[in-house]
């Protein structure tokens, strides 16, 4: 179809427009936006297909909105070597008209007209390329796809010298269907037909092999039951021969049999004999015997008598001895019991004396203590009952002082007598004579008129002066005062005064004292202990006092005997002990020395007594025997049984030489052969029995199974399944065959068939896409792969532009390949996503186009200005 | 006084060329021709049948069968004598010896052994029966020569081949048929009752030995099956009369092939076999056949093959050769890769081999593929 004009009337918002399309190369058809320059094809459509009478929502789309009017479309185009005109009316006053120029011209009216023109138009017209060839706006971005378009199938076949026929494809269909009857369709192997088909032949092998094999067990069986019927058979044979052998043999040793028998009479006559010529002899050496034991016996008595007498003397001494040890041993106790007496009783006498000595120790300090305490009491007594006081002593003593001054106040002015002794006398003044020896002075002052006697010599008296007096009175006052304090002391002069005063200390001395001597004397103790003490001394003392008067001492005792004494006394007792340990050892050494001599005596009794017993037995048997028997009925006794022995003995001898004559062992051994050579006959037969009863068991129950028939089905079986198998395996290795053929010459088929579309898709586009483009088609001819700029890239992942572009060099492409076959392409308000370059290079692409026709609308001016030699129409130009 | 004579019934035997159906009806048959042969026994008023060797097809039957068998036994109308063969020889384990057969066994029915059998006064009928598989001796002469010349009448069973019938083999148990002359010559049996060849024969000039030819036929290579013998003996001499009892046919067909019009002489021959679901039949064809006309071949065969007991085909035409003609080529109207992928086998199946072969098939199967399209 090549498109040469088209007018609408009132069509949507076009009053009038028309178009002219240039007959080959570019027509720009330029409008603005909304002008209705879609409006075009849209109403071409409708003329094309579209009856005028129809009332599609479509086609009532066209009429202007709000005018009742009439909208009239017409174009002019070629059909292979027709011219078309068509106009039709539609809404009002409809009308078709069509008029065909050309090699058969018509003209028609009415739906005739619109018949006739779709007649032409599918003979024609490639409607699915006139479909593929138009590019809506927003129409996506996929691959074109030619795959549908007879007419570029046409071109392809023609290409590749093929047959174009839609039927091949049900052919090859139908080639692959039945190759995937007998193969998987993904990996190519044997599909279930197949693999059943085998995997039953290979059941019927196993099964006719596990049949086959049956039987053959079956017959080994049978062949084994045979050969033990025969086996059975030869051993009846062979039983029935060894029969008559075994008889004739048993005969031979019955009759060796017999002969033992009188031989074991004989033997056992013999035996008899033998044992009657034994006991005679044996009688008589008995007898011999008795009488030599009887001898012997009573040579064993005699010895045994003089044993018995020597031992009974060896012991007499042994037992003396012992009996004085025994003595020695009572008086050596005694001896034991006076000095451990002696000695107890020094230590008694002793202690006693130790003790009497405490009691009188302890009760000197007991009478020291009383004393003190009574000397005590007796100061406190004076002490309360005297007049003595200290302040009293004090007058005294002051009195006194007074009297000595007055006193020497006095002898300083009294005269002063001196007496010196040529001889030893005696000088008196007073009462108080006063001793002098040769040499020795005397001198006292008179105070008043004194006599001074020279004893037994002479008297001398002197008188006072007067002076003197006044120092007299003074000294009398002094003196008056001196008595008068010693009166108040309850004393009669100083001297009494300071004796009393003496008294007065010794007595608060001796309180003092008392505690002191009471304390030394307890020594840490108390009175009470001291007087227990002293009472248990006592207590003691009366104790063994008594005890010593109780004991009866052997000894005169020095009492108390000392140490020395009792040391002595300890060593003699000790002495004693040891004597008699010693002595005791000696009584029972010796006690045992008779103990063995009196065993020995004993023994030697018994032996006696033993030896005695038996010469009696003996003497008692030896006269028994003789009671019984006489000796010489004995010997002859004897003699006749050893005859006897000799005559069966020689019996035995004749029997055993007959056996040996017989070869008895041999006739004996060979019944034994004969009877094993049956047994083992009997055996066998035995054990084939029951081999043969299970064969029997085995074979009847295995028999019984049909796997003859069996086996042979299962033969035809797999004879069938074999062949099955083979005729299935011959069919897909057809299938397989022609499909690899196919495929193969398909793949080549295509891949030529391809190639004019792709070598047209490649010049056109290497301006665009540069010099090392090319693409890859699938089996629907679409655009799956593009190489450029060194690299493949599949087409989805193309940019937008791209992928449009791409898409238009493939339109225009498929343009050029149907050739007269072709249709326009149109591209309407296209190429939105390429860039200005890109642009340019595709517009001199639709330049260079010389075959094809090509519309391009755009509402967007200069968009295809680039294109060379396009035809320009503007739609609002009318 | 008459007996029937038969033998080789071969109980249970199955065939591999027949398929499903057909085997069922081929043992069915076999099992249905003792009745048969119990009506021709009660036609024919006989006193007896016997049955010499081969009763079953194996000496472990199927239980079916022997229960079948010995159903259908019970029911004829005298006394029925059969006699172990080679097929299913009287040894443990086999079928006459099994509880079953012995537990089933109807009264009428006697398996031969040494003991002579008396159906009626004046018959005596003695059986020579195989023990094994493979006897060392000759039991029917054996038979024959342990009765007593005494002129009576007595048949003795047997089974075997006989070196001049059979061929010029001498294997161990084979019958020697001057010596069974000699022992009728001498009138210790009046008829030898054979089994084992399954086309009917008769053995002795002076007809007093038999083969009976099994009822229904088994194998192709039977010249006269689907027998049974009347044997009347009544006379010195016996009156034999042969009886057709069988119901299968086996056919062997052969037949050149090289052109449509031998194909169809060939379908022409086919349908004249009369009674086509009994029948057996196995081809065996030569000639040239194009692709289009083995295709052919294929399907008359096909087609046949429904309807008949078994068609066995070589399974590769092997003396049928398929060639690929310029003509076959041409004729299918392949454009494009199928004519260039039909070229290419073409070349390969004018070669020799497997490869060749295969090619041919494919190249038939495209055929086929194409056919189907009507063109």
């Amino acid at each position: 179809m090549r498109l040469e004009r088209l007018s609408l009337e009132h069509v949507r918002g076009l009053d009038h427009a028309e178009v002219r399309f240039a007959p080959h190369g570019v027509t720009v058809i330029t409008a603005p936006n909304e002008a209705g320059k879609s409006t075009l094809f849209d109403a071409l459509d409708v003329l094309l297909y579209e009856k005028h009478t129809t009332t599609k929502a479509h086609v009532r789309a066209l009429q202007p909105a709000g005018r009742d009017v009439a909208s009239t479309i017409s174009a002019t185009f070629t059909l292979g070597p027709h011219r078309v005109t068509v106009t039709k009316r539609f809404h009002r006053d409809r009308a078709t008209e069509v008029a065909v120029e050309g090699p058969s011209p018509w003209q028609e009216r009415g739906n005739e007209a619109h018949d006739r023109l779709q007649e032409l138009l599918g003979a024609h017209t490639d409607l699915a390329l006139l479909e593929a060839l138009r590019f809506r706006q927003g129409r996506p971005l996929d691959a074109l796809t030619l795959a549908g378009a007879p007419s570029i199938a046409r071109a392809l076949d023609a290409g590749a010298g093929g047959s174009g026929e839609p039927d091949d494809d049900v052919l090859y269909e139908r080639i692959v269907e039945e190759y995937r009857r007998y193969h998987t369709a993904r990996s190519g192997q044997e599909a279930a037909v197949l693999s059943d088909a085998a995997a039953a032949a290979t059941a019927a092998r196993d099964e006719v092999a596990e049949l086959r094999a049956k039987e053959e067990e079956l017959a080994a069986d049978v062949d084994r039951a045979r050969s033990i019927a025969a086996e059975r058979r030869r051993l009846d044979d062979r039983a029935a021969q060894l029969a008559p052998r075994l008889a004739q043999r048993r005969d031979a040793a019955r009759q060796v049999s017999e002969l033992r028998g009188e031989l074991a009479t004989a033997a056992a006559v013999r035996a008899r004999a033998d044992q009657d010529a034994q006991q005679a002899t044996a009688a008589v050496e008995e007898r011999q015997a008795l009488i030599r034991a009887v001898d012997a016996r009573t040579d064993e008595l005699a010895e045994a008598e003089a044993v018995l007498d020597a031992r009974t003397q060896d012991r007499a001494p042994l037992a003396a001895r012992a009996d004085e040890l025994e003595a020695a041993v009572a008086t050596a106790g005694q001896e034991v019991r006076q000095t451990r007496q002696d000695l107890e009783a020094a230590r008694t006498a002793a202690e006693l004396a130790h003790v009497r000595a405490e009691v009188s120790r302890l009760a000197d300090r007991q009478r020291r203590i009383d004393e003190a305490v009574e000397e005590a009491e007796a100061a406190e007594r004076f002490l309360a009952r005297t007049a003595w006081t200290s302040e009293r002593e004090r007058q005294l003593q002051d009195a006194l002082q007074a009297h000595r001054l007055a006193a020497a106040q006095l002898d300083d002015a009294a005269p002063q007598i001196t007496v010196l002794a040529q001889r030893e006398l005696s000088v008196r003044t007073g009462d108080e004579p006063h001793p002098l020896a040769a040499g020795q002075r005397f001198s006292e002052a008179i105070h008043a008129d004194t006599t001074l006697e020279l004893v037994g010599i002479a008297e001398v008296s002197v008188t006072a002066g007067r002076s003197h007096d006044e120092r007299t009175a003074a000294l009398q006052r002094a003196e008056a005062a001196v008595s008068a304090a010693c009166e108040e002391l309850g004393v009669d002069d100083p001297e009494a005064a300071a004796a009393l005063a003496d008294e007065v200390r010794r007595a608060e001395q001796a309180i003092e004292r008392r505690d002191d001597r009471v304390l030394r004397e307890l020594d840490g103790g108390s009175r009470d202990q001291l007087r227990d003490e002293l009472r248990g001394l006592r207590d003691r003392e009366a104790v063994l006092v008594e005890r010593l008067a109780s004991d009866e001492p052997q000894l005169e005792l020095a009492a108390p005997p000392g140490p020395q004494e009792l040391d002595r006394l300890e060593e003699r007792q000790r002495h004693a002990a040891a004597r008699l340990a010693e002595l005791e050892e000696e009584l029972r050494v010796q006690r045992g020395a008779v103990e063995e001599a009196t065993a020995g005596v004993v023994a030697a009794r018994a032996t006696r007594d033993a030896a005695a017993s038996a010469r009696r037995a003996a003497h008692d048997e030896l006269a028994r025997v003789r009671a019984a028997v006489p000796d010489d009925a004995s010997d002859q006794r004897a003699e006749q049984a050893g005859i006897a022995a000799a005559s069966a003995a020689a019996e035995v001898d004749r029997i055993e030489e007959q056996l040996r004559g017989l070869d008895a062992d041999t006739v004996e051994a060979l019944v034994g052969t004969a009877e094993a050579e049956v047994d083992a006959v009997e055996k066998q037969r035995t054990a084939l029995q029951t081999e043969a009863a299970g064969l029997t068991a085995r074979i009847q129950v295995v028999g019984g199974q049909g796997i003859g028939e069996a086996r042979q089905a299962a033969e035809a079986e797999l004879e069938r399944r074999e062949r099955d198998l083979r005729s299935l395996r011959r069919r897909a290795a057809a299938a397989r065959a022609l499909k690899e053929a196919v495929d193969r010459a398909r793949e080549e088929a295509y891949a030529a068939y391809r190639a004019p579309l792709r070598e047209r898709i490649v010049g056109a586009g290497r301006l665009v896409f540069g010099e090392d483009l090319d693409v890859e088609l699938d089996e629907d001819l679409r655009v799956v792969a593009r190489h450029a700029g060194g690299v493949w890239l599949p087409f989805d992942q193309l940019s937008a532009g791209a992928r449009e572009q791409l898409a238009i060099v493939t339109a225009l492409a498929a343009a050029d390949l149907a050739g007269e076959d072709g249709v326009p392409l149109v591209l309407d308000d296209t190429l939105g996503y390429s860039d200005p370059d890109r642009l340019e290079l595709l517009g001199a692409v639709l330049g260079r186009v010389a075959g094809p026709q090509v519309v391009a609308l755009t509402c967007v001016p200069g968009r295809f200005d680039a294109i060379p030699g396009a035809q320009v129409v503007r739609l609002d130009d009318g | 006084m008459r007996l029937l004579h038969t033998s080789d019934w071969q109980l249970g035997m199955t065939r591999h060329f027949l398929e499903g159906e057909a085997q069922a009806r081929f043992s069915e048959a076999r099992l249905a021709a003792i009745t048969r042969l119990g009506e021709l026994a009660a036609a024919h008023d006989c006193v007896a049948v016997v049955v010499a060797g081969d009763v079953f097809e194996t000496s472990q039957p199927d239980a079916r069968t022997v229960a079948r068998a010995l159903e259908r036994l019970g029911r004829l109308p005298c006394p029925v004598y059969l006699l172990p063969g080679n097929h299913d020889p009287d040894e443990p384990g086999a079928v006459w010896r099994t509880r079953a057969f012995g537990e089933d066994r109807p009264d009428n029915v006697h398996v031969l052994d040494d003991t002579p059998q008396t159906p009626v006064e004046g018959l005596e009928i003695r059986g020579a029966p195989w023990r094994s598989k493979h006897p060392t001796t000759d039991l029917t002469v054996e038979v024959c020569a342990a009765s007593p010349d005494d002129g009576a009448r007595r048949v003795v069973v047997g089974h075997g081949s006989i070196a001049e019938v059979s061929g010029g083999f001498d294997a161990p148990g084979t019958i020697d048929l001057q010596q069974l002359q000699a022992h009728l010559d001498a009138g210790r049996v009046r008829y030898v009752a054979l089994g084992d060849r399954h086309s009917c024969t008769s053995v002795d000039p002076a007809g007093r030995v038999w083969y009976s030819g099994a009822p229904e036929p088994t194998a192709y290579t039977e010249v006269d099956a689907g027998t049974a013998l009347l044997v009347d003996l009544t006379d010195a001499t016996p009156a034999v009369t042969r009886l057709a009892v069988g119901t299968w046919r086996f056919h062997r067909i052969h037949h050149a092939v090289h052109g449509d019009d031998d194909l169809a002489a060939l379908a022409t021959t086919l349908d004249a076999i009369e009674d086509p679901s009994q029948a057996i039949v196995k081809l065996s064809l030569e000639g040239t056949l194009d692709l289009r006309q083995a295709a052919r071949l294929e399907q008359l065969l096909e087609e046949r093959r429904l309807t008949f007991g078994a068609l066995e085909q070589p399974e590769r035409h092997r003396d049928v050769a398929v060639r690929t003609s310029d003509a076959d080529l041409t004729d299918l109207p392949l454009r494009g890769y199928a004519a260039v992928a039909r070229d290419r086998l073409a070349a390969t199946a004018a070669g020799d081999g497997e490869d060749a072969e295969v090619a041919r098939d494919a190249l038939g199967l495209l055929l086929r593929l194409t056919d189907r399209e009507g063109r």
